[in-house]
């Protein structure tokens, strides 16, 4: 039986922060980001993954459903503070591949 | 091409965070921002934001205890900004400014208790559809708020749009950031629209078209030779 390949979405982004926060953190405010505007229904279609992470520049790449990019946005958008601190996190491009996001 | 515009950035605390804020603004891909005062935007703002690349607009937020209040403001502010705002913290005053030619953007409160009582109900898109105003809606109330109240807030929010698109009247979504960890990228602001039922395009139209052309409108009006809307001089030594 054919199985249709699923499809992706790779965001660059860029965190705006009082702080520097490191990968794990960033991945535990997605997480919730989703899950808070969302649910666990919404989590699992949007199936958010943290890509990279630099710490030292606060930037990374995150996976997502390419079906529910916009809710993906919005969840990052909605987050206003990463383990306390206020923060905000920005997406300034998107892409269908991981090496045409890294490649620009 | 899409231009986006953020047609509501406040005062933030700090003097100099407004600079750094219209920096932000620039990276994040905004043609167009408008900073609410009292005053016109002071020459070096101006002069920052050619710089930068983006066209400063000057808004003016009212906030009138009363209809009376407002006409007498609306009467002295209008030919001094290209957009002209009113916070209706009252009925009164948000029946008057929906009624009113003169007014742009109707705003809201924040606070869910205070929006319950004064929002933009059916009355008040009936009006406003009247009057060409449109319902502004700022990214930043709900983001502010904690979960219990923004929920809230998203439920009138979601009413006020429905209303709003029954009546015709024009959405336009901004930030109202003080800060910059309050502003968001356009197809951001955009996107958190999902959250009370407005589609992907309709979204990106109220961050970037039907701002716009409120704005060209308005500069024709305030531009030297207009009589009445599609009446102006065109050569004045002709006659």
């Amino acid at each position: 039986m054919p199985v249709k390949r699923v499809r992706r979405r790779y965001l660059r982004f860029r965190i705006s922060s009082e702080r520097r926060h490191r990968g794990e953190e960033v991945a535990d405010a997605v997480q919730k980001g989703v899950l808070r505007l969302y649910g666990v229904h919404g989590l699992s279609q949007i199936a958010p993954v943290l890509i990279e992470f630099d710490e030292n520049r606060q930037t990374g790449i995150l996976r997502c459903s390419h079906l529910h990019l916009r809710r993906m946005r919005a969840a990052l958008a909605y987050i206003t503070s990463i383990n306390g601190t206020a923060a905000s996190i920005h997406v300034p491009r998107i892409s269908g591949t991981l090496r045409a996001l890294r490649s620009k | 091409m899409r231009r986006f515009v953020d047609l509501h950035l406040r005062q933030p605390a700090a003097v100099d965070e407004l600079e750094g804020m219209l920096r932000f603004a620039a990276e994040l891909g905004y043609s167009g921002v408008a900073v609410a005062s009292e005053r016109k935007p002071p020459e070096e703002l101006r002069r920052l934001c050619r710089e930068l690349g983006i066209d400063l607009i000057s808004r003016v937020d009212l906030r009138p205890r009363s209809a009376r209040d407002l006409t007498a403001s609306l009467r002295r502010v209008r030919r001094r900004f290209e957009v002209v705002a009113v916070d209706c913290r009252s009925k009164a005053v948000a029946r008057q400014a929906a009624k009113d030619h003169r007014v742009d953007l109707l705003d809201f409160p924040a606070s869910p208790s205070a929006r319950a009582k004064v929002w933009f109900d059916r009355q008040e898109a009936s009006l406003a559809s009247g009057a060409n105003c449109a319902h502004e809606i700022n990214t930043s109330d709900f983001l502010r708020l904690g979960p219990t109240a923004g929920a809230k807030l998203l439920s009138i929010i979601r009413r006020e749009v429905e209303n709003a698109e029954r009546h015709g009247v024009p959405v336009v979504l901004s930030s109202g950031a003080d800060s910059r960890l309050l502003m968001r990228e356009p197809r951001a602001l955009a996107a958190l629209l999902d959250l009370v039922g407005v589609g992907e395009e309709e979204g990106l139209a109220m961050v970037s078209s039907v701002p716009w052309r409120m704005v060209e409108v308005n500069r024709g009006k305030l531009a030297k030779g207009f009589i009445a809307p599609g009446v102006r001089v065109v050569e004045p030594d002709a006659c």
